[in-house]
């Protein structure tokens, strides 16, 4: 799959770097193309750094309010997981 | 003075009150009328129309339409037609009449002349928009919604601060740009609360994935752009908002990446692209202002249409969790059609609307020579494209399980059927998104300073390309990275929703450190008849506690009821040792904890572990407060 993706990549790459030498927009040819790439794996991998050491907590960190996998209150009556409120009326 | 009766908040409050009134069907139609009503009254209204009333000693501007206020107004009206119709399958007559509320009183902020008017409507508009989250009528929906309400009446009272700082230094309740001092720093600190800027922002993604499915649409709209607008009209060129914008669009990116919940993250878009606005609005020039605008349009309309495809997934599946998701690709191809409309917008593909917005704002930084800033805005939207181009339509709709079947039979998540009201408005805020961007000037001709900015010039166009397309590689490669993991990420909330426990569990030691003797006198109390185990203490005097499930059908966590028990163990504890004995001892049985004797009520009333304090103290505090309020009242009133 990767190897099959490699020749469009580097022809757009290569027609894109021409198209900047040619129309002068960017700071330098291939700007874009760097920024794309770097800024995605940058953000990724600092984010997910940020995660682990410093910001993830597992589900029930706050207790009173535990994600719910499925929210049953939101479905239409006629769907088969619907629940009506489940605290409706409760006080 | 008849101009008044054009005001657009008047076809709001009567819709808010016809809800309630008429029956549901014909509310459909109230809910299209209001802001149709409301466009033609903009269509009339024109530049340079004011309507002044007395009021005391002052005098109110409670109608000023100008350059700026009518793009907001335009789009403001265009989105309640949106999440109206959105919300036609889902929305009963309280949750409507709390949404038309909502978005009059945001009419009401952008039209509004004087500081006085500009409050009030304001506070309606935290007030109102409050109940959308509250209609969801669950014990989650409830605690957000009061903290939503905590942070915006906190936000409300640092405006009125402000305002009254304001009047006190200049004699004028006019609502122009203000000169930097100590009463603009508190007006731009609400301002800056409710347009979520980080460490003010946590509101927005606690409280948004809670409400209704058709109540977030109708929140993503309104506070976050009325806070834009406030912020252009009173702080155009404090160049702080420029870093802080910056700081706020590549935060929201971060939390993207972490995120599970598909609201929740588009929740940390809406504060990574309200960053754009903000440092545009910092920059202050004329195209910066343009671009602010620009992009709150574009926006309010981009960001509705992703919302709505995500409550469309959860009215759909009940699911909003990427890692309950994936595998419902082939049942749900409009919706995601549609969706990806919005998430190529907001990407800012050439040929639609965030294309033509954000370049202004870029525009606008490269105008003044703002190299660095120009870089990590280009950055942030790479994030942007990350994660609501790539990784949440792939996590959504894809996953682990690919394509999925196309039949529910063999599916593992029931897809139900998505209501053709729900299809009609995503098509509708598709199709706007699709003609802003191949005619740009549609916008442009509504902004505040006239646009001489020509957006599609090839370079532009080819930088963008290059900047997608190899977005998209680098997420291809880190796949395996990006899978949603089932974890919370601690945000600025924590200092609200965690902190008090730890104070209160801190002061809890202290009192018992410093009496001893009762610790040593009452022996614990063991029940011999059940294993000990540090579940034991729950439901001992705290029958609020979120530790027995919400339902049924509602798992709380990932089927660990234990760990989740023991979660809560330290809290449990706590409503032990503070708990009146209601429950005779031997059922309290726990650990070290002093079974302490009955208190009074005024202890009751602080401490939220015995459960609510009797009605009558409720009414006497109150009453009490309220005698303080009128006595002080007519002390500042007396010469």
């Amino acid at each position: 799959m990767i190897r099959r993706a490699i020749p469009p990549i580097v022809v757009l790459f290569v027609l894109g770097t021409i198209a900047d030498v040619f129309i002068g927009y960017s700071p330098f040819p291939g700007y874009g193309a760097a920024i794309g790439l770097f800024g995605c794996i940058v953000i990724v991998v600092v984010s997910k750094w940020l995660g682990t050491v410093l910001l993830d907590r597992p589900e029930d960190y706050y207790p009173d309010e535990v994600p719910p996998d499925l929210q049953p209150d939101l479905l239409p009556p006629e769907h088969p997981e619907h629940q009506p409120h489940a605290r409706r009326g409760r006080r | 003075m008849s101009d008044l009766l054009l005001h657009p908040t008047l076809p709001f409050v009567v819709a808010a009150l016809l809800v309630r009134l008429l029956p549901h069907k014909l509310g459909h139609v109230v809910m299209v009328l209001a802001p149709v009503v409301a466009m033609a009254q903009i269509w009339q209204l024109e530049a340079g129309t004011s309507v002044q009333l007395d009021y005391l000693d002052w005098q109110l501007e409670v109608l000023r339409v100008d350059a700026l206020s009518t793009p907001f107004g335009v789009v403001f009206a265009i989105a309640a037609l949106i999440a109206g119709i959105y919300g036609m399958a889902t929305q009963l007559g309280p949750e409507r009449s709390a949404a038309l509320l909502y978005a009059g009183a945001a009419f009401g902020v952008v039209y509004a002349g004087d500081l006085l008017t500009f409050f009030l409507f304001w506070e309606i508009k935290a007030i109102a928009s409050t109940f959308l989250i509250l209609a969801r009528r669950t014990e989650r929906s409830g605690r957000s919604g009061m903290r939503y309400l905590f942070v915006h009446i906190f936000g409300g009272k640092l405006l009125l601060a402000g305002i009254i700082v304001h009047v006190w230094q200049t004699g004028s309740l006019s609502f122009t740009a203000f000169e930097p001092g100590v009463a603009a720093y508190l007006i731009m600190v609400a301002c800056m609360l409710s347009a979520a800027v980080p460490p003010l922002h946590a509101w927005l993604a606690d409280a948004y994935p809670e409400a209704t499915i058709a109540g977030t649409v109708f929140l993503s709209a309104y506070t976050t752009k009325a806070a834009v607008y406030a912020l252009a009209r009173g702080f155009p060129g404090f160049e702080i908002l420029i870093y802080l914008g910056v700081i706020m669009a590549l935060y929201g990116v971060v939390y993207a990446v972490l995120e599970n919940d598909i609201r929740r993250l588009l929740g940390y878009h809406i504060v990574s692209q309200v960053g754009y606005m903000v440092a545009a609005v910092g920059i202050g020039t004329e195209l910066a202002i343009n671009g602010a605008t620009a992009h709150a349009f574009a926006h309010i309309l981009y960001k509705g249409l992703l919302l709505m495809g995500a409550g469309a997934v959860l009215y759909a599946t009940g699911r909003a969790k990427m890692s309950e998701l994936g595998g419902i690709a082939n049942r749900m191809r409009l919706v995601l059609a549609l969706y990806m409309v919005g998430a190529v917008s907001i990407s800012s593909f050439p040929l639609f609307s965030g294309f033509v917005s954000k370049e202004l704002v870029v525009a606008a930084a490269s105008g003044e020579g703002l190299v660095w800033l120009v870089l990590l805005l280009k950055v942030a939207s790479v994030g942007t494209f990350l994660h609501t181009g790539l990784k949440l339509p792939f996590g959504t709709w894809v996953g682990k399980k690919g394509l999925g079947p196309r039949l529910n039979e063999k599916g593992p998540v029931y897809v139900g059927a998505v209501p053709a009201s729900m299809i009609a408005a995503m098509a509708l805020s598709a199709a706007l998104n699709f003609l802003l961007g191949i005619r740009p000037q549609l916008l442009y001709d509504l902004m505040p300073y006239p646009v001489t900015y020509d957006v599609y010039t090839l370079g532009k166009v080819v930088e963008k390309s290059q900047i997608l397309l190899f977005t998209a590689l680098a997420f291809w490669l880190l796949l395996p990275k990006l899978h949603a993991k089932a974890v919370v990420s601690v945000d600025t909330d924590w200092v609200y929703r965690k902190l008090p426990g730890y104070v209160r569990e801190l002061w809890r030691r202290v009192v018992t450190r410093t009496t001893p003797s009762k610790r040593s006198t009452v022996p614990p109390i063991r029940i011999t008849t059940e294993p000990a185990g540090p579940a034991e203490p729950v439901g001992a005097g705290e029958p609020e506690d979120a530790a027995e499930p919400l339902g049924a059908g509602e798992p709380v966590g990932p089927a660990d009821p234990a760990r989740n028990a023991a979660g809560i163990a330290g809290d449990a504890a706590t409503a032990a040792a503070t708990a009146p004995s209601t429950a005779t001892t031997t059922t309290v049985a726990t650990s070290e904890a002093p079974v302490t004797p009955r208190r009074g009520v005024l202890a009751r009333l602080f401490s939220p572990a015995a459960g609510p304090p009797p009605l009558i103290a409720t009414w006497v505090l109150g009453g009490l407060m309220l005698l303080g309020a009128i006595i002080l009242l007519f002390a500042s009133l007396t010469p």
